[in-house]
């Protein structure tokens, strides 16, 4: 394999592994939405922050080791799009895992009360999230948009939800505190299936 | 218009077939880069554009070709010549002459300048276009073999720019000359789309992308892949344009 090909290799690897953190922060947050117990919840709070401190890092890492490999190797083509869009993707890997704090932190303001577990159909929104990451992460693995369409439905299907929370937050002259935390959480929910379709366009890209 | 249009043109020595099927557009000013690994026929497109094919052996060449609006075949070649000018891989001044000399003998072959105060205004001109004169202004009647290598090279430029060509045609110019003195060059080749139409040869896929507009990338004698820079560079469509921008061919 030649050098241009095994460092390409290393920067996929790279993403691939970034990819398996935020799969673990996905299912700590699905796991987020049903726990009541505090102490659980504490634990799983930590988790979610040092998954998302970590893929921060990762991102970090990942521009200097694209940077560096342009500068070694000097690639056109099909290797300059592909770094390109390597680079775009870890942004969007590593922002998925910035909306699982997100959520996480909003549990933990609701402390000590049963948190997000109590809110009305946010875990089947999340569940429903949850499915799109998954499917692209998968095509991340294998680097070709190979379940674009299974990520556009459940994004179309999003906007709607989110759309109908914010119509049921104005139509309400008084904010219930239940409602207000749906829809800041319907809002991280649906930027996390965004960030899945930008990766797939992405790959759709090569 | 174009500044050089070439229609199915095949270009023969003997009986082997060297150039096949060449169809390219050239647009006026702008830098034309011709890309391929070694053999595959830059050299000698670069070569028909100003017929100096005319003194190979046993030289065919059937097609259309229109250089500066003129039909090549039927065109006188010594008045063609006058608009085209031409920078080899290796630098190739007059030893016996200065370093002005060298530049103002061209204006002067030419009729671009016939006064001495006109002349020295085409040798500065065409000194600062090749990016020279700061390191020459004081020196003039210096001669070539006291300049580097890189130096001759923009001294060979300049020559050329001197005679106020419309068509500049470059053969690897920067192939026997340091880093430096091949950054210099290819600055200057990329200010110079302004005044000149640039058609440059070059088997360096990065010098390619750092100074062209358009790119034609030869493989064997024929064009497989041309286009827009951006197009050539980052969506290049053909196997071999892929292999040659990675540096595989």
């Amino acid at each position: 394999m030649s050098l241009i090909n095994t460092e390409l290799e290393r920067l996929k690897l790279i993403l691939v592994r970034m990819s398996q953190h935020v799969e673990k922060t996905l299912n700590n947050v699905k796991e987020l939405l049903e726990a009541q117990d505090i102490e659980r919840r504490r634990v799983i709070w930590r988790e979610v922050e040092d998954f998302a401190i970590t893929l921060e890092s990762m991102r970090r890492d990942f521009i200097d080791e694209a940077l560096l490999f342009i500068a070694r190797r000097q690639p056109l083509g099909e290797d300059l799009v592909s770094t390109h869009i390597m680079i775009n993707i870890a942004y969007d890997v590593y922002r998925i895992s910035r909306y699982c704090r997100e959520i996480a932190k909003v549990d933990s303001l609701l402390a000590p009360s049963s948190g997000l577990s109590n809110i009305p159909s946010i875990r089947e929104l999340f569940e429903k999230s949850v499915i799109a990451v998954k499917a692209t992460l998968k095509d991340l693995v294998e680097f070709s948009p190979n379940r674009i369409s299974v990520v556009d439905e459940i994004d179309t299907y999003m906007d709607r939800a989110y759309q109908e929370i914010l119509q049921e937050l104005v139509s309400n002259k008084v904010v219930p505190r239940e409602l207000g935390v749906k829809a800041l959480i319907a809002r991280h929910v649906e930027r996390i299936v965004d960030h899945a379709q930008y990766i797939e366009q992405h790959l759709s890209k090569l | 218009m174009f500044a050089v249009e070439m229609n199915n043109v095949n270009l023969y020595i003997g009986d082997k077939r060297i150039l096949k099927d060449i169809t390219v557009k050239i647009p006026y000013n702008s830098v034309f880069v011709v890309m391929g690994s070694s053999g595959s026929g830059k050299t000698t497109l670069l070569k028909l554009i100003n017929r100096l094919v005319d003194f190979i052996d046993g030289v065919r060449v059937l097609g259309d070709i229109r250089v500066l609006g003129f039909n090549l075949l039927d065109h006188d070649p010594y008045e063609l010549r006058k608009n085209i000018g031409m920078v080899f891989q290796e630098p190739n001044p007059f030893p016996h002459l200065t370093i002005y000399e060298n530049v103002a003998i061209a204006a002067r072959i030419n009729g671009v300048a016939k006064k001495r105060e006109e002349l020295e205004e085409v040798v500065k001109w065409a000194l600062e276009k090749a990016m020279l004169w700061d390191e020459v202004k004081n020196r003039l009647q210096d001669y070539p073999h006291q300049l580097s290598g890189g130096q001759r090279q923009r001294l060979c430029l300049a020559r050329a720019l001197a005679m106020k060509p419309k068509l500049l045609l470059l053969d690897e110019p920067t192939a026997n000359i340091d880093p430096v003195n091949a950054r210099k060059l290819e600055e200057a080749i990329v200010s110079l789309k302004d005044e000149v139409t640039i058609v440059m040869v070059t088997h360096l896929p990065h010098q390619a992308a750092r100074v062209a507009d358009y790119v034609a990338v030869l493989f064997e004698g024929k064009v497989v892949e041309h286009g827009s820079a951006q197009k050539v560079f980052l969506h290049p469509s053909t196997e071999i344009a892929k292999k040659l921008l990675r540096g595989e061919i």
